[in-house]
Formats: structure tokens, sequence, C-alpha cells
């Protein structure tokens, strides 16, 4: 049957001779162009005469309405405008998408593929330590990964691991529904290849920016390699809590085995490590272990990778990880200084004109004493297990100590956490804390560098207006506070160096009045401590936090005779594959903070250290005692020790430094530092 | 409208193919499809202009959603660096995006204005339309036609 012409859209020219050499019906684009550039010459012709002829009124017609052709615009509007703006929308996040696939078109994919062997980093005395750079993996092949362990990973990160193209919108769709509903962020949207992205680039920080990042690079991995690549790849690189990088380290340290002898339990205990590795490490944590290895069960079954009676069989399972605390222990120091040395390893490559692609086959040569370290780490948590802790395991007791040379700053002993398995945070160089009267060799350092100040000032120890200071003393009562010692007596008039010795508060905080805030900060900046001083009075008395590392650098100031040691460092030397010394990183060597007399006179003041002959250190105590430390200082060492809880809490009442911690520290400094006279120490 | 139309195709195919072919100046690793998009805009366009010599309202409805994606398009692609504060609008990338998006921007102006400020047609009409319409309106009128009298005009 014809179709009529009206229900055509609109047949152009009607009743128009076809012209020879067109197609009949269908009208020739030469005439319609031509006719166009005549309407306008038209149009131009009219406009030029500068009169328009009116139109004759036909009668036959009838005008549509004003109001009728408002409410047909009107209704254009309302649909039209949505629907363009939504296209209009569509096109700018597909221009934004443009963006970022274009940025990651210079990436490296082959580094998704070269997890690398890393550099290996020996400790002062030629002992291998690990690798750098490598995370200490255990490479494994897909044969390796039992299909149980395929089947726990794809339930629990990404159930359409197999069929996405590198980013899923539904995946992402579902999680960020689950978390509404749950209003907490209970599931990330990051697809398998996503997070091999985020490892293999850096991509670090949650904003949209990186995120859209990670996804153009996960669509340019999912070009180059098949789904079973990325699968390995991506269990050879990630984090699995607890030092343990890679599915092979992680199951030699969880369970003692082969990967691809992990049961199906197993499996889901380390996949539920995933999404959160520091906290959820079986190591950390065994409920929220547990937790999360039932989730990953939970998943199995709805994804129909686990039958109903195996689901309660294995929750009913306890999953037991094969480790002892002394290997706890020590893996967690090796992890700990490779993760330091390795921040430290890129600062130092930053600095290059031509870093080198990969640092696989370099030794990195460091000042660290392994088995000082060890062995420090196994005393400090022996310590604190001693210490009768009675807050228990939300907020155990922690410490960290530092050992340096006064010469170099180079670090033979760091230790930034008790049980680094267990927290990753380093204490050592992250925290800052208040030290307390661990502070006031450099207030009388500030002092004696300006006269007319000098050991023998006479200064009163008497009661003291605690309000001037700021201080919220426990024990004390306005005028007075008890933290020095436990059992503190007013003594009048004494000189500047006694009141240093006894570490006495009240003739330092009028001694610190007459200094001045500013004298102390330049004091305390040239030293090392780069943490600005608070501009309150308790500053004068140590109330503003320093990290225990800057803090036992500027100590070095008093066993140097005024200079302090270059900024603390591990790296001592950088070889390549043939043995050559590429770097010997230094830091510049430093300006004298304080004149030698000056030096002398602090360090003469200062206690002996009885466990360390010649040596002289100062224990420091906050008034609330949630810190304790101690500070020392040999001819040729400095160390420092804090003790204290993560969380502002007294570690017990009156727990003085000089009780809790100047007796681990000596004896820690005992077994590295060999006895000597400090320098500078001879008597003012 | 259509040589409007034709002429903005023309112009975005001639920045996609600068864009595609001077990967090498613009000193970019490697020639990349992404960089033709300009073209492929164009390629809508002129896809539409083609249409409309047959259907006239489907055309320029195809081209004006091309223009409108374009102008999307370029904006989306220069927005990141905007907000990063890397924009840099000497960069010869960021010209030829500012080109596409300111001729494809330029396109959905026009043809809005052209849409809301057309001559309204009028009931009752026939052949006589066009001769009554002003020249340059009649294909606006003509969209209008109710099919009816449309028939019985032809008829």
């Amino acid at each position: 049957m014809k179709e009529p012409e009206y229900q055509k859209d609109e047949p152009s020219r009607e009743g128009q001779e076809t012209p020879a050499g067109t197609v009949p019906g269908l009208p020739d684009i030469a005439t319609i162009i031509a006719e166009e550039i005549r309407a306008a010459e038209g149009e131009a012709a009219v406009a030029a005469a500068g009169t328009v002829p009116p139109p004759e009124p036909d009668k036959t017609l009838k005008k549509r309405p004003v109001w009728l052709h408002l409410v047909i615009l009107f209704f254009q509007i309302l649909f039209l405008t949505p629907l363009y703006a939504a296209i209009l929308a569509g096109a700018v996040g597909a221009g934004v998408g443009w963006y970022y696939f274009d940025g990651s078109a210079e990436l490296n994919l082959g580094l998704v593929a070269r997890p690398g062997i890393g550099a290996l980093v020996k400790d002062a005395k030629g002992f291998e330590i690990g690798r750098a750079g490598s995370m200490n993996r255990v490479l494994i092949t897909r044969e390796d990964i039992p299909p149980h362990f395929v089947d726990a990973l794809i339930a629990a990160e990404d159930q359409r691991f197999f069929v996405h193209p590198g980013f899923d919108p539904v995946g992402s769709f579902r999680a960020a529904l689950a978390n509404l509903r749950s209003e907490a962020i209970k599931e990330g949207g990051s697809t398998l290849t996503q997070q091999l992205a985020r490892d293999v680039y850096r991509l670090e920080g949650r904003n949209i920016d990186r995120k859209l990042s990670e996804i153009a690079a996960a669509v340019r991995i999912e070009e180059v390699y098949s789904k079973d690549e990325i699968l390995v790849h991506y269990l050879n690189r990630i984090y699995f809590g607890s030092g343990f990088y890679g599915l092979g380290s992680a199951a030699r340290g969880y369970f003692g085995k082969k990967a691809s002898e992990l049961t199906l339990d197993e499996s889901a205990l380390i996949c539920g490590v995933i999404p959160s590795p520091s906290r959820y490490s079986p190591f950390v944590s065994t409920v929220r272990a547990k937790e999360n290895r039932d989730q990953t069960l939970r998943r199995m079954l709805e994804t129909g990778k686990l039958s109903a009676a195996d689901f309660d069989r294995y929750l009913a399972m306890e999953t037991k990880v094969a480790s002892s605390r002394e290997d706890s222990l020590k893996r967690g120091q090796i992890s700990y200084l490779i993760g330091r040395i390795e921040r430290e390893l890129r600062e130092e490559i930053a600095t290059w004109p031509e870093p080198p692609e990969s640092l696989d086959g370099y030794t990195l040569e460091t000042s660290v004493d392994l088995a000082a370290q060890q062995e420090t780490a196994k005393a400090i948590d022996r310590h604190l297990a001693g210490l009768a802790d009675e807050a228990g395991r939300e907020n155990p007791l922690e410490a960290a100590f530092v050992l340096l040379e006064n010469a170099t700053g180079q670090i033979l002993v760091s230790v930034g956490s008790r049980d680094y398995q267990r927290s990753e945070y380093d204490r050592a160089v992250e925290m800052k804390r208040p030290p307390g009267s661990a502070f006031l060799p450099f207030l009388y350092a500030a002092a004696y560098e300006n006269p007319p100040f000098t050991p023998s000032t006479i200064l009163l120890d008497a009661p003291f207006d605690n309000r001037e200071m700021g201080l919220g003393a426990v024990g004390g009562i306005l005028g007075e506070w008890s933290t020095e010692n436990p059992a503190n007596r007013w003594e009048g008039e004494i000189t500047a160096a006694e009141a240093l010795t006894k570490s006495k508060n009240s003739p330092s905080a009028r001694l610190g009045q007459l200094v001045g805030l500013e004298r102390l900060r330049r004091v305390a900046r040239a030293s090392g401590i780069n943490s600005e001083l608070r501009g309150i009075p308790g500053s004068l008395l140590g109330a503003s936090e320093a990290s225990l590392t800057e803090l036992t650098r500027a100590y070095t100031v008093f066993a140097n005779g005024g200079t302090p040691a270059p900024a603390p460092r591990l790296i001592r030397e950088i070889r390549d594959s043939f043995g050559k010394v590429v770097a010997r990183p230094s830091a510049n060597a430093p300006a004298r903070a304080l004149r030698e007399s000056t030096a002398r006179s602090v360090a003469s003041a200062l206690p002996a250290v009885s466990a360390v002959p010649g040596a002289r250190g100062k224990s420091g105590t906050t008034p609330t005692f949630t810190d304790a430390w101690h500070f020392g200082f040999s001819g040729t060492h400095t160390w420092g020790l804090w003790i204290g809880r993560d969380r502002f809490s007294p570690i017990r009442p009156l727990a003085f430094g000089s009780e809790i911690a100047q007796p681990l520290a000596e004896t820690l400094a005992a077994g590295v530092v060999a006895p000597g006279p400090v320098a500078a120490s001879s008597e003012p | 409208m259509r040589i409007f139309t034709f002429v903005c195709a023309l112009l975005l195919l001639g920045v996609g193919a600068v864009s595609y072919y001077g990967w090498e100046d613009r000193g970019e690793p490697a020639q990349t499809l992404t960089s033709a998009i300009p073209a492929f805009v164009g390629a809508a366009m002129f896809l539409g202009v083609l249409i409309a010599l047959l259907l006239r309202k489907t055309g320029l409805q195809i081209a004006f959603l091309a223009s409108l994606m374009g102008a999307g398009l370029g904006i989306g692609r220069m927005l990141p660096a905007y907000l990063k504060e890397t924009f840099d609008h000497r960069d010869p990338f960021t010209m030829l995006m500012l080109a596409m998006t300111a001729i494809c921007a330029m396109h959905v102006v026009v043809s809005v204005l052209r849409f809301v400020f057309r001559k309204r047609p009028v009931r009752g009409e026939g052949r006589q339309k066009r001769d009554l319409t002003e020249v340059g309106e009649k294909e606006e009128a003509a969209e209008e036609t109710v099919p009816e009298e449309r028939s019985s005009a032809i008829a």
C-alpha cells in the first residue's frame, strides 16, 4: 500500500520537477543551496530597500491564539530542557573522562608486570635486612593460586571482575547503595584492576581526581593484560597487612605455608584483610579478622561459590594463624626498617638529576644495627609487659626508641612501635608529644647564651603560681606542682646549674620568664627541633610537641660541643648492580647552635647515666603523666626513649620518666654504646 | 540553517583533522583516536545536514544534538585542567578544544534562537503558506503543517 504523503517527515519541494540526473523524489542539494542563497539575497534586497511590503492578509487563515502558542512553548521547554540538560551533562561527563583517559596515555603499563626484586638492604655489619622496593614479596604464578581463593577474592572484592572493562558502574552503584543503606562506608566501588592501578601508579588520596585517574589507568591495564594476568599481578602486589606484600608473603607469614596450600577458610581470612590491612590483620585483631573472614564466606554463599552446608561448617571453624610473638616482633622490625629506608630512598632519588627506572640489583648500605634493633624491640616489649598495663588492648602502652651517632646523625637503632605487626604508626618520627621537663636543657642553654645568665645565676625555688605557666599538673596545688620528682621540696635560693640537675620546675619557670620564648625558640630551632614552639608560657617548660627523633638529634648539641648532628638518616651508601657507589646521602653540616661553653655547662649539669660510664642524660615527664621520656648521650652516641599511649591517658599514677623510661633507656643504650666520656663534658 | 550547520560541520572536521594529524607538533607521544573527536562531532553534524535534505526536522535535530554534545565534550575536556589550575589557553590542544567548544556552542545558540523566534504557522494554511511566509522562514513553516492539510494541499 502506498504511504500517504502526510505520513512522511517533510517531503521536500513537493510538486517540483525532478532535475535531470537526480533520484526521483530526492531533492538536489545544489538546488536547495541555490534556493537558500536566493532567499538570503532576497532578504538582503528587502532590507536594502528599507521597506517590507506587508503581506496580503488571507481571509481564509486563522492565526493561532497567543495563549495557545505560549502553552505549547511552555510544554516544549518543560519537556525538552531536562532532556537536553541531561544530554549536555552526559557530554560534559564524557569530556571529563576524555581528559583522564588522555592523561593516562603516558602511563608505563609494563610496570604492572614488574613488581621488581628491589634493592638489597644491608645493615651496618653487612647482614641482609631485606629488599627495598620489592616489599619482600614472594612472587606467585597463576598456578599457585587455589581456585577457592579466586572465588573468595571475587566474592569479597569484585564480583563482576571477569566481565567489566576495568571499572564497574554497576558495582559502584551497588556499593554506593549499600553504603547509603548502612549509613557508613562499608563497600568500596573499586574493582581489582582499579586497586592494581592505584598500587602500581601510587594513586594515593581519596578524591574525585584520584578516582578518575584510577579508572582511566584501569581501563588502560585491561586493554593490555588478560584477566588472569591482572589477577596474578594484583595478588603479587597488594598489601595484606602486618608487613606482608603479595599473597605468597601473606600465606607464609600468617599461616607458614605456600599460597597453593591455603585452605578455604584461610583464603577467606586473607581476603577479608584487603579492605583495611593495618586494622584487619589477624596479628592486630583476631576478632576483626574473623568478622571479615565470615563476611567473605557470606558473600561466597550469596554468589553461589559455597553451599549452605559448607558455609555453616566454615563459619564454625576457627582459623589459626601460625606465628610466635618473637617471630612477629622480628618480622615487624624488618618491615618497619624497610619502610623507613624506602621513604628515605625516595627522598634521596628525588634529588638525582636522572633517577633510574628501577633499583633492581642495587645495594643499600645502612647504619642500622639489625641485631641491636631486634634486641631493643624485644626488651621494650618485655619492659612494657612488666608495667602491669591496666588500660587493656584498646589503648595499650607503646614506646619508641632512637639511637644515633653524634658525629654523623646516622641511626643505629630506631624502634617506632612496640609491635609493628600490630601497629604501623611510627612513633619515632611521625608522633609529636610534649617532652615536659626533658626540654629544660634547651631552656638553660638559651639562658646561658644570653648574659647575664650563667650556671651560677641564683634562682628561687619557692612556690610559684602555676596559672602563670598554664600547666595542668595533677599532683600540685596553686603555687606548686610535683612533677619533677615524687617528693618535691622547696630549696630556696639555688644556682641555675643545681636547678637543672634536680630538674626543678619552679626556678626553671622563673628563669624562663626572664629568658623569654623567642630566645628559646632560636636555640631549639638551631639545635634541630623543627616543630614550632607554641606561643604559650608552658612551652618554656616543654609543653610544645616535638618528635622523638628531632629531640634526640637536638640532644647531640650537648654531646658535640654546641653543634647538632646532621639530620638523622639510615642510608649510608647506594651502590649500583656493578658495586659502584652512586650516592652517599648526607645532610648538610649544620651550623653551630650554641657556644661550646654553653654546651659544656649544660652537659655537665645533667645527671650521669649509670649504665653507660661517662654518659649523661635527662628524663622528662608531662604534668598529666601521659608521656615519660629519657634522653642520654655519650661521647659517640645519643639516644631517646618515649613511653606512653596513643590516646592521651596517663601511663599510670605518678609515672615519672626517671622511673618508667630511664632504666629501660639506659639498658638499651648500654647494649649498643661503648663506654666513653662525653667530649664536651669537662667541668665548666 | 542547513548552510550554517554545513559550515560548522566543515570547521569541526578541520579542527579534528588538525588535532589528529598534528600530534607530533604538539609533542605528544602517540597519535590517539580521541584527538579526532572534533572531527567525529563534525561528521555527525554533516550527517545531520545530509538527512536534513530529505527530512529537514530530523536532520537538524541530529545536528543540534551533535553540537550540544560537542560543546559538552569540549567543556568537560577542559574542566579538570581548569579546576586543577593547570589550564593553559596557549597550549595547542587547548586551543583546538576551545575552537571545537566555540563552534558547537555557537551552533547550539543559533539553533535555539531559531527555534524560539521562529515564525509561528497559521491554521488552515495550504500551499499559499509558502508564498505568505517570508523568505528564509519557509522551512520552519512547513514543519508545522498539519498532516491532513498538507495532504490536501499536495492533492
